[in-house]
C-alpha cells in the first residue's frame, strides 16, 4: 500500500481527527505501509505535527497549506524530491486541488503571505535537524516494536523502568553536556569558564562530590565528581552521570593520560561507542614551560600513540588554560585570555554542539534502550536451575513410574498366589471323582472362597500402604538432593519475596517451576515443599497429618484399605456350580 | 457302557470340576484387578501431571529463545543507527 493509500484507509478508519494524534498516525502508518519502509521514515520524520495542523486547518486555502508545509519542510533540510513526495502524498490522500508547481512559486507565496525570508545560509543545521527527525521517527519505532515485545513475554515490570527513564530524558529539551575526568583534571573550572559563574568550587583538592548542572546558553553542563580517586561512590555518580549525557566533554590535564585514564576514555569511545559525541579537552596546558605550539605539536604525538590505531583527529580536542581564562576575565587580561586559548575551546565546542547537538540527544534515548535490552538479556532463567529443575522431574517421574510398576507386579503376584488354594481345592476334587463320595456343597465353598479372599485383601493392604510408604521415603530423599538443594537455592529470591503487580519474567518463570514442584510433591505426600528463608537453599517437605491426608494418593489408598477391608467382597460374584 | 467310555466320562468330569474352581478364581482376579484399575490411575495422572510441567517449561524457554533473539536483533537495529549517527 502506498503512503497515500494508507493515509486514506486511516481516514476512513478514524476519521481526521487522527491528524491530532501523531504518534498513533505514524503507528498505524507503520502497519498499512510497511513496505515502503524509506518512503515511510521519510514521511514520517517529515510530517510532524506542526504539519499535521496545518492539512486539518480548514481555515487555510489548499494552495496556502501546501505552501505553508513546503516551507515547513524546507526548514527541516528536506531534499525537493522529497518535499514533493510528501506534500503529493498528503495532497492525494486529503483531496487537495494540486498541481506541482515550480518550488519558488509556491516558497514566493509564503514569503508574500509572512514577509519572512527564508534562510539560505543554514544548510547544514537543517540536514541535521531533518536526519534528526528522520532518526526520531527510526528509534520511536524500534522502541514501540520493544515494548510490544517485552508485554508479549511477560516483561511489564520492564516497560514501565524504560518508559519511566525515556520521559525523563524526553522532557529535558535542553542538551546535556557531561564533563568528565581524572579529579583534578579542572573539570569545575572549565565549567566555571564557561559559564561565568565564580561560586563554582575550584580547588587542588577532590572538591566536586555530586553531579551538578549549570546553564550555558541554553545548554546544560554537568559538572561531576572525579574519576579514580579511590571513592567508588564517586565514580558511580559519574558513570550514572555520563550514561545519561547527549555530548561529553572529556578532561585531562598537561600530564596527558595516565594508566587509568587511558583505559577509561577507550573504554567510553571504543568499547560503549561514545566516540562520536566526545570532545577531548587538555587543560592546565600554563603549568608547562615552552612554545604553546610546540608543546601541542608534541602533546599530539604523544595522544596518538596513546590512543593508537585510533587516532586523535577522530575527537575534537584543544588544548587550554581555563583558570588562565577565568583570570583573565577577571582582571580584564586580554595577554592571559588569548594565552588560555580558551577561546578556541568556546569555538571549536559550539561547532561541536551545532553538529552534534541534535544526533547526541538521539543517542541518548538509544543508549537507554540498549540498556534495557541488556538488562533482560541477563535476565534470561540459568541453564543450571532449568538442568536442576528437569532433573529433578525426571527423579520424580522415575520413582513413581517404579512405584506403580512394582505395587501393579505384587498386587498381581498376590492375588494370583492368593487364590491358588481354590484352584488346588478343584484339582483336590477332581481327583476323588470317581474314587469316593464327595461332600463339598455351597456352603464349603463359600468359607473356602472367602477365606482366600480375606487373606488376599489383607496382603494387598500392606502391599500398597508399604509401596505408598516407600514412595515417600524416596520423595523425601529427592527432595533433600543437592540436586534438590541447588534448585531450591535458584528459585528462592523468587519464591519467598513479596509479590507486586509488575513480576519479572525471570521471577515468574522460577516460581512456576517451583509451584509445579511443590505440586507433584503435594499430589503424591499431601506434604508442603518448603524453602528455608534463614538458610538459603535448604528444602525440606514439610509433612503434616492434616496435610497428608489431603493427598490424593493417600485418599486412594485409604479409600482402597476401607473398601478391602469392609466392603471389597468378590465372592459374591462367584457363580456357585453346586 | 463299555470301561473305555466310563473312563472318558470320569476324566471329563474331574476336567470339568478343575475348570470350574479355574473359572471361581479367574472370576475373582478379574474383580480385584478391575475394582484396582483406579488406584493404577492415580499413579499415571501424577507422571501426566509431571510431563505437563516439564512441556510447559519447554516451550516457556523456547519462547525465551525466541524473544533473546529479537532482542539481539533490536539491539542491532539501535547499533546501526548510532553508527549512522555518529558516521
Amino acid at each position: 500500500m502506498t503512503i497515500s493509500e494508507a493515509i486514506q484507509e486511516i481516514i476512513k478508519l478514524e476519521g481526521k481527527n487522527i491528524f491530532d494524534d501523531s504518534k498513533r498516525l505514524h503507528a498505524m502508518l507503520g502497519d498499512l505501509a510497511s513496505q515502503n519502509k524509506k518512503e515511510l521514515n521519510i514521511f514520517r520524520g517529515a510530517v510532524d505535527e506542526k504539519v499535521l495542523k496545518l492539512c486539518i486547518d480548514d481555515n487555510l486555502k489548499d494552495n496556502n497549506k501546501i505552501a505553508r508545509i513546503r516551507t515547513l519542510l524546507d526548514d527541516k533540510g528536506l531534499s525537493e524530491q522529497w518535499i514533493s513526495f510528501v506534500i503529493e502524498s498528503l495532497a492525494v490522500s486529503l483531496g487537495w486541488n494540486y498541481t506541482p508547481i515550480e518550488p519558488e512559486k509556491e516558497l514566493s507565496i509564503v514569503h508574500n503571505l509572512e514577509s519572512k525570508a527564508k534562510p539560505d545560509d543554514f544548510e547544514k543545521e537543517k540536514n541535521i535537524k531533518f536526519i534528526a527527525g528522520e532518526y526520531s521517527t527510526e528509534i520511536e519505532v524500534i522502541k514501540n516494536k520493544l515494548v510490544s515485545l517485552y508485554k508479549k513475554n511477560g516483561y511489564d515490570e520492564d516497560v514501565q523502568k524504560l518508559q519511566d527513564e525515556l520521559l525523563r530524558v524526553s522532557s529535558a529539551d535542553k542538551i546535556k553536556i557531561v564533563v568528565t575526568g581524572q579529579y583534578s583534571s579542572g573539570k569545575s573550572s572549565i565549567i566555571s569558564a564557561l559559564t561565568q559563574n565564580n561560586d563554582i568550587r575550584i580547588d587542588s583538592d577532590i572538591t566536586t562530590d555530586k553531579a551538578d548542572d549549570y546553564d550555558w546558553n541554553g545548554i546544560i553542563l554537568t559538572d561531576t565528581p572525579g574519576l579514580y580517586a579511590n571513592n567508588e561512590e564517586h565514580t558511580q555518580k559519574a558513570i550514572d552521570e555520563i550514561r545519561q549525557s547527549d555530548l561529553l566533554i572529556y578532561c585531562i590535564t598537561s600530564d596527558l593520560f595516565n594508566q587509568y585514564t587511558l583505559k577509561d576514555f577507550k573504554k567510553w569511545a571504543f568499547e560503549i561507542g561514545y566516540s562520536g559525541k566526545m570532545f577531548l579537552v587538555i587543560n592546565k596546558m600554563s603549568k608547562e614551560f615552552g612554545e604553546y605550539e610546540d608543546l601541542v605539536e608534541n602533546y599530539k604525538l604523544s595522544l596518538n600513540r596513546s590512543l593508537s590505531p585510533h587516532s586523535l583527529n577522530e575527537f575534537p580536542y584543544c588544548f587550554v588554560d581555563a583558570k588562565d581564562y577565568r583570570d583573565g576575565v577577571k582582571d580584564s587580561d586580554t595577554e592571559l585570555i588569548e594565552y588560555s586559548h580558551f577561546e578556541d575551546l568556546i569555538k571549536t565546542l559550539n561547532d561541536f554542539i551545532d553538529k552534534k547537538g541534535e544526533l547526541g540527544k538521539l543517542d541518548t534515548p538509544i543508549k537507554i534502550l540498549k540498556s534495557s535490552i541488556d538488562g533482560v538479556l541477563q535476565s534470561e532463567v540459568s541453564t543450571d536451575q532449568d538442568r536442576a529443575y528437569y532433573n529433578l522431574l525426571s527423579r520424580i517421574e522415575r520413582r513413581v513410574c517404579q512405584s506403580r510398576n512394582n505395587v501393579k507386579t505384587d498386587i498381581s503376584f498376590c492375588i494370583r498366589s492368593g487364590l491358588n488354594p481354590i484352584v488346588e481345592k478343584g484339582v483336590e476334587l477332581s481327583r476323588l471323582i470317581g474314587e469316593q463320595d464327595i461332600s463339598f456343597g455351597k456352603w464349603e465353598l463359600t468359607n473356602l472362597v472367602e477365606s482366600t479372599c480375606e487373606k488376599i485383601n489383607s496382603k494387598l493392604q500392606d502391599i500398597i500402604e508399604n509401596n505408598y510408604n516407600s514412595l515417600q521415603q524416596d520423595l523425601q530423599e529427592i527432595m533433600e538432593s543437592n540436586t534438590a538443594n541447588y534448585f531450591f537455592q535458584s528459585v528462592n529470591y523468587a519464591v519467598n519475596k513479596k509479590l507486586n503487580f509488575f513480576e519479572s519474567k525471570q521471577s515468574k518463570f522460577s516460581r512456576e517451576q517451583f509451584n509445579s514442584i511443590s505440586d507433584i510433591v503435594k499430589n503424591i505426600s499431601g506434604g508442603i515443599v518448603n524453602i528455608a528463608t534463614k538458610s538459603v537453599g535448604s528444602a525440606s517437605i514439610v509433612l503434616k497429618n492434616s496435610e497428608v491426608s489431603g493427598s490424593i494418593l493417600h485418599n486412594v489408598i485409604k479409600g482402597i484399605g476401607d473398601f478391602l477391608k469392609f466392603k471389597f467382597k468378590p465372592w459374591q460374584a462367584v457363580k456357585y456350580i453346586f | 457302557m463299555d470301561e473305555k467310555q466310563k473312563a472318558l466320562e470320569l476324566e471329563s468330569k474331574r476336567i470339568e470340576c478343575r475348570r470350574q474352581f479355574y473359572d471361581i478364581a479367574e472370576d475373582i482376579s478379574k474383580e480385584y484387578q478391575n475394582e484396582l484399575k483406579g488406584f493404577y490411575d492415580v499413579y499415571n495422572n501424577i507422571i501426566d501431571i509431571i510431563n505437563d510441567s516439564r512441556q510447559k517449561s519447554e516451550s516457556a524457554e523456547q519462547s525465551h529463545k525466541k524473544l533473546t533473539q529479537s532482542l539481539v536483533k533490536v539491539q542491532s537495529d539501535l547499533t546501526e543507527i548510532q553508527n549512522k549517527i555518529f558516521a
